[in-house]
C-alpha cells in the first residue's frame, strides 16, 4: 500500500471530478497537438511543393489561385494560355526554365498533367520501373497513384473530364497506356499522371461537328512554370507580363506566405482557445484538490498520526495531480493523432494530400512540460492546508 | 565512563507537565510513571483537559514546560520528522470519533498504517489481529460500509497493528452501552497485554473505573 497506490485510489474515490480535469486536459491537449501538426505540416508540404518554382505564368484572375492550381494541384485552373505566347516568353534571358502544363482531366480522382519530361526534373522525379512517355497518350504514374490504382505497364485506361471520380464524360476514344511509375518523391508528383502536353490536346480534339471550334483553342496550356537565371528575373518579369500581356504573372512563394499567414491566424486563434482551455483544467485541477483535501483533513491528520511527514502528505497530493495530467497528456496527444488523421483522410481524398503521422516532437515535450507546471502549481497553491494542518486540532472537533 | 541511568522498566514518564492554550486557558498534570505493561485510567469530568493530556503525551501538541518520555526518548526535544517518525513507530491512539482513509478498504488501511510507520507490511499480523477482534471477513470492504461497532473494533487493530509501546484511547466507551462497554475495554486490555504495550484511557465514563485497578483522577 504506497503512496502512489493511494493516490490513485483517491482519484477514482471522486471519479466525477477527475473525469472533468481530464477532459478539460485531453481536450486542450488534443487541439494544440492537432493545430500545431496541421499548420507545420501544410506549411512544410507547401514549401517542398513550390520550392522549384519561381514564378507561374497563366490566365489572368487570382494568382493565389493560379499557384494552387498549377502547381499543388489543389484548386481549379484560371483558364488557358496560347503556348505560343507562352513559349515566347521563355526566349526571355532571365528564364533558365519553361516547363508548360496543361491539365483538367482526371482518372478516379486522380490528375492527368500534360507537360514534357522537363517538369520530372524540377522534382527530381525519376523512373523506378518503365520508360518514360515518349508518344502522346503514354503515361507514367506518380508513387501513390501507382499504389492506389494497382495497374501495370502496358495497362490502359480511360480518362474523364474534370475532377469527378466517374464521369458521364469519359473521354473513350482515347485511352492512355501506362509506361513507367515514378519514385515517391514526397511532392504533389506522387499524386498525379503524368503526360505529353499533346495528350491532353489529342484528348479534347473531339471529331465531329465541335472539331473546328476546339482545334482552334488546341494548343493551349494552362500555365507555364518558370524558374529563373537569376534574382533579376523576380523583379522584372511579372510586372512585364502583368502589364504588358493577356497573362498573369503569380509568385508562388509570396502567394504561399501569404495563404500561410492567414491560416496562421487560425491557428492562432485555436491555439489561444487550446491555451484557455488548459488554464481552465488547471484550475478545476486546483478547485478539485482543494475540495478534497479539505474533505480529507481527517485522513490527513491521521496519516500524520501514523507517521507520513507533512512532505509525504503533499507527495501524494502531487502524484494525484501528476496522475491525472499524465493521462491526460497521453489521452489528449492520441486524440490529436486521431484527429490528424482524420483530417489527413479527409484532405487525401479531397486534394490528394496526406499527412504524416509523426511520433512524439520536441514541441510536443515542451507542451507536457508546461501542462505538468500547470498542475504542479495547481496541486502546490491546493496544498497550503496540509502545511497548516494542526493535528491535534482536526482530530478532536466533531 | 558511569551508565546512563534509565529505569528501563518505565515506558511512559511525564514531568511537570504543562500546557495553555491562546486563549489564556492554562493545564497542569500531575507528574505520571507507567511501567512498561501497565494499564492506566484517567478519569475526569469534561473540560479538565483529558483530551490535551492525551494529545501531549502522543506528541501532537507541544508542552509549554516540562517532559514527556516515552521508552527512554524525550519526546519534546526531538525534531519535528524525528517525531513524526517516532510517533508512527511506538504510539497507537483510538480517537472518539473514529477515522479512516474512506477511499480504501480494511485490508488497505491497516496496510498503509504498517507501510507507513514500520516501512513494512504484514499480513500475518493483520489476519491475526482482525481475527481477535473479529473483523476479518470485512477486509475487503470499504470502510464506509462498516457499522458502527465494526468502526470502533477497525480503530482498535489501526492503533495496535504496527505493535506499538503505548496504546491510547481517548473516550473510547462514551457511545457504547453497558454490555459492549465492557466488551470494548476487555478487548483494549487483552490486546495490549498480548502486544505488550502500555494502554492509557482517558475518559469521563464511571462504568470503566471498575475494571482498571490504576486510576488517575483530574
Amino acid at each position: 500500500m504506497s503512496f502512489l497506490k493511494l493516490a490513485v485510489k483517491n482519484l477514482l474515490s471522486k471519479p466525477l471530478n477527475a473525469f472533468l480535469s481530464l477532459v478539460l486536459l485531453m481536450l486542450s491537449v488534443a487541439l494544440v497537438t492537432l493545430v500545431v501538426q496541421v499548420g507545420d505540416q501544410l506549411a512544410s508540404n507547401f514549401k517542398k511543393n513550390i520550392r522549384p518554382v519561381d514564378m507561374v505564368v497563366g490566365a489572368k484572375g487570382s494568382p493565389l489561385q493560379l499557384v494552387l492550381s498549377s502547381i499543388l494541384h489543389i484548386d481549379a485552373p484560371t483558364g488557358n494560355i496560347d503556348l505560343q505566347e507562352a513559349e515566347s516568353l521563355s526566349k526571355n534571358p532571365l528564364i533558365a526554365k519553361a516547363v508548360p502544363v496543361s491539365y483538367g482531366d482526371s482518372y478516379k480522382g486522380y490528375r492527368i498533367l500534360g507537360t514534357d519530361t522537363t517538369y520530372l526534373g524540377l522534382y527530381g522525379a525519376t523512373l523506378t520501373e518503365g520508360t518514360l512517355f515518349e508518344h502522346p497518350l503514354e503515361v507514367v504514374l506518380g508513387d501513390r497513384v501507382r499504389q492506389a490504382l494497382q495497374l501495370n505497364i502496358g495497362d490502359t485506361f480511360i480518362s474523364s473530364h474534370g475532377m469527378a471520380e466517374t464521369s458521364l464524360d469519359a473521354h473513350e476514344s482515347h485511352p492512355f497506356t501506362i509506361r513507367g511509375f515514378l519514385k515517391p518523391t514526397g511532392t504533389v508528383v506522387d499524386n498525379l499522371i503524368i503526360t505529353p502536353l499533346e495528350s491532353i490536346w489529342e484528348v479534347h480534339d473531339h471529331t465531329g461537328e465541335e472539331a473546328h471550334e476546339t482545334t482552334q483553342e488546341a494548343h493551349a496550356i494552362t500555365a507555364m512554370l518558370i524558374r529563373f537565371r537569376n534574382p533579376l528575373g523576380m523583379v522584372q518579369l511579372p510586372r512585364y507580363i502583368n502589364e504588358n500581356t493577356n497573362m498573369q504573372a503569380a509568385l508562388p512563394n509570396f502567394e504561399v506566405q501569404r495563404l500561410l499567414g492567414l491560416l496562421g491566424t487560425g491557428t492562432k486563434m485555436i491555439n489561444a482557445i487550446a491555451l484557455a482551455i488548459l488554464l481552465v483544467s488547471g484550475v478545476s485541477i486546483f478547485i478539485g484538490l482543494l475540495k478534497a483535501i479539505r474533505e480529507r483533513r481527517h485522513e490527513l491528520a491521521l496519516l500524520r498520526i501514523y507517521g507520513a511527514t507533512t512532505l509525504q502528505l503533499l507527495w501524494t497530493a502531487l502524484l494525484e495531480g501528476l496522475l491525472l495530467a499524465f493521462s491526460g497528456c497521453v489521452l489528449g496527444w492520441c486524440l490529436g493523432r486521431l484527429g490528424l488523421w482524420v483530417f489527413s483522410s479527409h484532405t487525401r481524398s479531397n486534394y490528394g494530400y496526406s499527412l504524416a503521422q509523426p511520433s512524439f516532437t520536441a514541441e510536443e515535450s515542451l507542451l507536457f512540460l508546461s501542462v505538468f507546471l500547470i498542475t504542479v502549481l495547481a496541486v502546490f497553491f491546493a496544498s497550503f492546508s496540509i502545511y497548516k494542518l494542526n493535528i491535534s486540532k482536526t482530530l478532536s472537533d466533531e | 565512563m558511569l551508565p546512563l541511568i534509565v529505569d528501563v522498566n518505565d515506558v511512559l514518564e511525564t514531568q511537570k507537565l504543562r500546557f495553555s492554550y491562546r486563549n489564556g486557558k492554562e493545564f497542569r498534570f500531575p507528574d505520571l510513571v507507567i511501567p512498561q505493561g501497565e494499564h492506566l485510567l484517567v478519569l475526569g469530568a469534561s473540560g479538565v483537559g483529558k483530551t490535551t493530556l492525551l494529545h501531549l503525551l502522543a506528541g501532537l501538541l507541544p508542552v509549554a514546560s516540562g517532559t514527556v518520555s516515552i521508552d527512554g526518548t524525550n519526546i519534546n526535544t526531538i525534531s519535528r520528522k524525528e517525531l513524526d517518525d517516532f510517533r508512527g513507530r511506538n504510539i497507537g491512539i483510538i480517537f472518539q470519533k473514529s477515522y479512516f482513509v474512506k477511499s480504501l478498504t480494511v485490508l488497505e488501511n491497516l496496510q498503509i498504517r504498517q507501510r507507513i510507520s514500520t516501512s513494512k507490511e504484514d499480513s500475518d499480523r493483520i489476519l491475526k489481529l482482525c481475527e481477535r477482534l473479529g473483523i476479518a471477513d470485512l477486509l475487503r470492504k470499504k470502510v464506509s460500509l462498516l457499522s458502527e461497532g465494526q468502526r470502533q473494533r477497525l480503530s482498535i487493530a489501526l492503533a495496535l497493528v504496527h505493535r506499538p509501546k503505548v496504546l491510547f484511547a481517548d473516550e473510547p466507551t462514551s457511545n457504547l452501552d453497558d454490555t459492549n462497554c465492557e466488551v470494548v475495554v476487555r478487548l483494549l486490555q487483552e490486546e495490549a497485554r498480548l502486544a505488550n504495550a502500555n494502554l492509557v484511557i482517558i475518559t469521563h465514563d464511571q462504568r470503566v473505573k471498575e475494571m482498571f485497578t490504576n486510576h488517575l483522577i483530574l
